[in-house]
């Protein structure tokens, strides 16, 4: 049955099968090949696997920031980070990063990051005179902000995978982690922008010019503590939390800034019906595939491996994260997630690790993962939008990813990072 | 003929996933305001809500898949030549119309099978529900059997309103 099961899934991820499809169709043979359950099991798994009134967290946070863009307050957002750090030395990347923090606070994903402002922050570097490799290399980078700093899809989806932590708990646990990440990829552009001579500095805003643009990106940056204050006072479910922010957003789009016309509500709403259908089509194909992971009893084996190998508990956290890291290289990050969680979950109990921490530490690799070569999603988006090459790309996002590498291996090595932010809010999962 | 029905097909199938998503955010917001504002709520507004997810799911991927949304790995293809690359994804695609076939007649067992019992909330068949998976398949089905030559050569359409990249570029300049 697992010849089965990984036969047909790894070969039919390397020919170029969609990802989802591979998982659902290895699940599928596997199932009627062995034909210990019937066949209908694999419909139902499918069906249960998405059936889950939290997982509606994903429409919702995909549909608030569709409507955040179509009122223009990425725009808003972007003049503001220009204004701000524009006038540094080497200012567009700056702003490229700064950015990519603002919108990944009303965003939940790094494709989305990518292909909206990712795709702009490049063009105008470009424009600006930074050789398009960087530029682009930069833009992806900075996306990974995005599933680290609340809202987050791929956390989401972690928390309902693994009952050991909660939405609210490991949305906090991204805040300091994404700080660093964006301060870790700031220090990178600084150090280009030095060795290669970059300048362009922007113009220096006046103060009222400054108050202006922090006036008009407003609304966009109060989404994620509205979203946060929800879940936190305990008002909200994070579910409910993401449809107040669907609903503030066609508030804030229809009335406040005009941003958003009543015509164009429609399509935004079937744009992220589409985009949703893609991210749960993942999340239901998954879970035959992870089902028939636990029926097999791998993950015990991996556990009981790996226990094997070694009782410290900080050489199972390297151990972990190099496998992580080697998924994350070869599968998507979504799958690779829903995937790992059932197979990595005994490690917790039987090494007692906090579960905040592991689980952040897991998500930020993954995260990573995006735009490490071969298979990075974030770089095919920008080498496609860009029109860079992938090969030019890998080269450029090689320091940038190294910084990465060394903030995860800042939150392994301290679980305070991602730990003492949900503490001080009584989280301890 | 063909070129008429695709897009009414297209057309009618973006409007159900638009209107469901528009009653399922409807359902939960007002619910929330309901609960914490007038202390009163509909208990099924979050099974049907689910139900409607899972819908959208389903009958939305067959658009995504014209879109090309389906996140795929290409290296193995990229590094074919062109005139082995298209008999590739033929394969492929003959494979996904088998896999979404068998996984259609497998849901239209398990609808049938749970017309029998009822859900929890809203109390109808959970057969209803569970329709999701066997007509998307065959919305997926119809949508790769319409698309199959954009499909071989990996051509995707722009079909949700207009892309914010393109409009991105005229704020840039």
């Amino acid at each position: 049955m697992s010849a089965i099961l990984f036969g047909v899934f790894f070969i039919g991820l390397f020919v170029g099968l969609p990802v989802s499809i591979s998982m659902g169709l290895s699940g599928m043979a596997a199932v009627l090949v062995d034909g210990r359950f019937m066949g209908l099991v694999v419909p139902q798994y499918l069906f249960n696997g998405i059936s889950s009134f939290p997982l509606m967290a994903v429409p919702f946070f995909i549909l608030a920031a569709e409507i955040m863009s179509a009122s223009g307050l990425t725009n808003s957002l972007m003049k503001f980070a220009n204004d701000l750090v524009g006038h540094i030395r080497g200012g567009l990347g700056h702003v490229n990063v700064l950015m990519s923090m603002l919108f990944a606070g009303v965003s939940g994903s790094a494709l989305a990051d990518a292909a909206g402002p990712g795709a702009i922050e490049m063009s105008m570097m470009r424009k600006a005179g930074y050789d398009a490799p960087y530029a682009g290399a930069l833009s992806a980078a900075t996306a990974t902000i995005g599933p680290i700093i609340p809202p987050s899809i791929l956390m989401v989806i972690y928390a309902i995978s693994d009952s050991r932590v909660t939405v609210g708990g490991l949305f906090l646990a991204g805040v300091a982690p994404g700080i660093l990440l964006g301060l870790a990829l700031a220090g990178v552009n600084h150090w280009v922008s030095i060795k290669r001579g970059y300048l362009f500095r922007s113009k220096r805003p006046t103060l009222l010019g400054l108050a202006r643009s922090f006036w008009h990106a407003l609304p966009a940056m109060l989404l994620p503590f509205i979203i946060m204050f929800g879940i936190l006072a305990g008002i909200f479910t994070p579910t409910e939390a993401a449809a107040v922010a669907v609903a503030y957003a066609l508030v804030v789009g229809l009335f406040i800034t005009g941003g958003l016309k009543w015509s164009s509500i429609l399509p935004v709403f079937i744009r992220a019906g589409i985009m949703t259908s893609a991210v749960l089509l993942i999340v239901s194909m998954a879970s035959i595939f992870s089902w028939l992971l636990t029926i097999l009893q791998i993950p015990q084996a991996l556990a009981s491996r790996i226990a094997g190998i070694t009782t410290s508990p900080a050489l199972v956290l390297i151990l972990v994260a190099i496998l992580v890291f080697l998924c994350g290289m070869v599968i998507d990050t979504l799958p690779a997630l829903i995937i790992l969680i059932p197979v990595l979950g005994p490690l917790v109990d039987k090494f007692g690790f906090d579960p905040l921490h592991f689980a952040m530490a897991v998500v930020l690799n993954l995260a990573i993962g995006l735009v490490t070569p071969p298979v990075g999603p974030v770089l095919f988006v920008i080498s496609t939008v860009g029109r860079v090459r992938f090969e030019d790309l890998a080269k450029a996002v090689m320091p940038l990813i190294l910084a990465e590498i060394l903030v995860l291996v800042a939150v392994i090595a301290f679980p305070p990072i991602s730990t003492a932010v949900p503490r001080f809010f009584g989280f301890t999962r | 003929m063909l070129e008429k029905f695709d897009r009414f097909f297209v057309r009618a199938n973006q409007l159900l996933i638009g209107v469901m998503m528009l009653v399922m955010f409807i359902l939960v917001f007002i619910n929330v305001v309901g609960r914490y504002g007038f202390n009163v709520s509909y208990a099924p507004a979050e099974e049907i809500s689910t139900f409607l997810m899972i819908w959208v799911a389903y009958l939305g991927a067959g658009l995504a898949l014209r879109e090309g949304r389906h996140a795929a790995i290409d290296m193995f293809q990229d590094r074919l030549p062109v005139n082995l690359r298209r008999p590739l994804r033929a394969l492929l695609g003959v494979l996904i119309l088998f896999f979404f076939g068998v996984l259609a007649w497998l849901g239209i067992r398990m609808s049938i099978f749970g017309w029998s019992q009822e859900t929890i909330a809203t109390q109808i068949p959970t057969g209803i529900p569970y329709l999701a998976i066997p007509l998307g398949a065959m919305i997926f089905c119809m949508h790769l059997v319409l698309t199959f030559k954009d499909w071989m050569d990996r051509r995707w359409e722009e079909i949700a309103i207009p892309d914010e990249t393109s409009g991105a570029e005229e704020t840039a300049a």
